[in-house]
């Protein structure tokens, strides 16, 4: 069964070669990092003083995640899930899956686990735009001006991880939707209209039952302004929706009478 | 012979309405290359959908060598290679990692790789995308990946569809080499006749979910000679027909000939006889058969 599973993974993997959601990948972990890169290199005289702070990676790191987690980081987990089942669909291949010789859960279990390996891929790319977006400059603009604080290590992984988590429920959710319809649009405008209704969750008490909305709460708390109740763990809540429509989805995908 | 498959009573509609496969019972050879021949619609598709396990049974069996399909899908399927309707390929992957893709689920050396991108004739694409590729060399992608793993059953739907002759002849002569040279069943659907006949070596004809006709090609065409008639023409067909008909010999005129069931060589020169001697001029008087395309035609619209 692991091996079958890690066959499966192998496939699915070189699928993602030069495909829309690897690029999607790409290019969305390092948008930020290069705006903040130009913008230091164009500006040396304004940042460079910044690096001789102790804060300046948490500045750094608020600065990175600030557009990032509210609106680009659930618009991009949107559109990588939606592409990587998309492109079954778009190239007539899911008949040619479930002709071969896996059993459905281990199609079902690749297919989940690679797109959430190009979300992690995604996270870790983006934090080496960030320390890359902190070195480049004053190598590039000669003031040779580094950061002098050593890097925290816990908020630049602990904190990733965080909204690694927080994600997972959109993740779960945008699979499903996207496994059960041909058109990409429907997943896709679901997710942005889902991405709306979470910012309007925020200003909400109850924000926090609302599953596109942890990226942008995990946000505030890492910037000590919580909007969720403290006695509320968003990565619970986070984890919890994640096993839950996983498993709902499971169990409609296993009991479908047509595939491919 | 053993059979590579079987169907049993097979029966399957969508969503509760008409029966798209009405007690299908299959039975294909192991060695063989069969034509599975329908009209448009017919349950062609429906019916390899369900061999393979993309379609839940509703009602029956389907045995592939010796097996059942709902207990031992995985084993099966090993041994089956499939192109079902329209080429199912990466378009912005080479051949070559297509393949790659369906090499690491089938575990199968990586020498196969260009061996099966040379049977059909891909190997020189290098690092041209599939998406870019002609309908026809998709196609032969297709078949490529479904040849990967050295099936010992090719379930194949319309492989022909999109290819130009020159398209249609190579993959008949590839199908051919496949079956002699490696010995592996082939299952081929089409709604032409006359495009398989001299490929395949059994036939079945399904229309509107039943199976019509099932057997070797030979017997088809035993069909075929039982169908043989006379022609005549003449410059009054009705007055002719009604003057051999008084002798026994029934008739009826399609397209501005007489036609009759096969006649002595006695009652050949009676009837000619009668015609010249009424004074009607005859012009024609020749034996007529059937082609297989009709057969198969006549075949599909004899209940409906």
């Amino acid at each position: 069964m692991i091996t079958t599973f890690i066959h499966s993974l192998q496939s699915e993997r070189i699928k993602m070669r030069r495909s829309a959601a690897f690029w999607l990948v790409v290019a969305g972990a390092l948008f930020i990092p290069t705006i903040l890169t130009i913008v230091q290199i164009i500006y040396p005289d304004k940042f460079s003083p910044l690096a001789m702070q102790g804060e300046y990676w948490r500045l750094l790191y608020k600065h990175s995640w600030e557009t990032m987690a509210i609106l680009l980081l659930p618009i991009g987990v949107i559109l990588s899930t939606s592409l990587i089942t998309q492109m079954e669909f778009k190239n007539n291949t899911w008949k040619q899956v479930y002709a071969s010789p896996q059993s459905l859960s281990t199609i079902f279990l690749s297919k989940l686990t690679i797109t959430l390996l190009m979300m992690l891929a995604f996270f870790i790319l983006f934090t080496l735009g960030m320390l890359i977006s902190a070195y480049l400059p004053p190598l590039l603009n000669g003031t040779n001006v580094f950061p002098s604080a050593d890097i925290p290590i816990d908020l630049f992984v602990w904190g990733t991880l965080k909204f690694f988590v927080a994600c997972l429920p959109i993740v779960a959710i945008q699979y499903f939707i996207s496994m059960q319809f041909k058109n990409f649009l429907v997943s896709v405008g679901f997710g942005l209209v889902m991405i709306v209704g979470s910012i309007f969750a925020l200003q909400w008490k109850y924000g926090y039952t609302f599953p596109y909305s942890y990226s942008a709460l995990q946000f505030f708390e890492v910037n000590g302004n919580p909007r969720h109740p403290a006695n509320i763990s968003t990565m619970y809540w986070s984890f919890g929706y994640f096993l839950f429509f996983t498993m709902v989805h499971y169990i409609t995908y296993i009991y479908r009478k047509e595939r491919g | 012979m053993k059979n590579a498959i079987q169907t049993n009573g097979l029966v399957h509609s969508y969503e509760g309405k008409e029966l798209v496969i009405n007690e299908l019972n299959l039975c294909v050879p192991e060695g063989s290359i069969f034509g599975f021949l329908g009209p448009n619609g017919a349950g062609k598709t429906t019916t390899l959908r369900l061999l393979l396990g993309l379609i839940k049974i509703q009602s029956g069996e389907v045995k592939i060598f010796d097996q059942s399909l709902a207990s031992h899908r995985i084993e099966i399927l090993k041994r089956v290679g499939s192109l079902i309707e329209s080429p199912s390929i990466y378009g912005h992957l080479t051949a070559r990692e297509n393949l790659l893709i369906w090499q690491k689920i089938y575990q199968c050396p990586m020498s196969r790789l260009d061996e099966v991108l040379q049977w059909v004739g891909l190997s020189g694409t290098g690092k041209k995308k599939a998406g870019k590729f002609s309908l026809g060399m998709k196609q032969r992608l297709s078949i490529a990946i479904s040849l990967l793993h050295s099936p010992q059953l090719l379930i194949l739907d319309e492989p022909t569809n999109g290819l130009d002759p020159q398209g249609i002849l190579e993959m008949r002569e590839l199908l051919k080499e496949l079956n002699s040279k490696h010995g592996i069943t082939i299952l081929v659907s089409s709604h032409l006749l006359s495009e398989i006949e001299r490929l395949v070596t059994h036939v079945a004809i399904i229309d509107k979910g039943k199976l019509k006709f099932q057997g070797t090609l030979q017997a088809l065409t035993s069909v075929q000679r039982q169908s043989e008639f006379l022609i005549f023409d003449t410059s009054d067909n009705i007055q002719a027909l009604h003057l051999i008909g008084k002798r026994g010999m029934e008739g009826y005129i399609d397209n501005g000939k007489i036609h009759t069931s096969l006649m002595s060589r006695q009652q050949i020169a009676t009837a000619n006889h009668l015609i010249i001697s009424n004074g009607i001029e005859l012009y024609e008087c020749a034996a007529g058969r059937n082609d297989l395309e009709s057969i198969f035609m006549n075949l599909i619209q004899h209940e409906s």
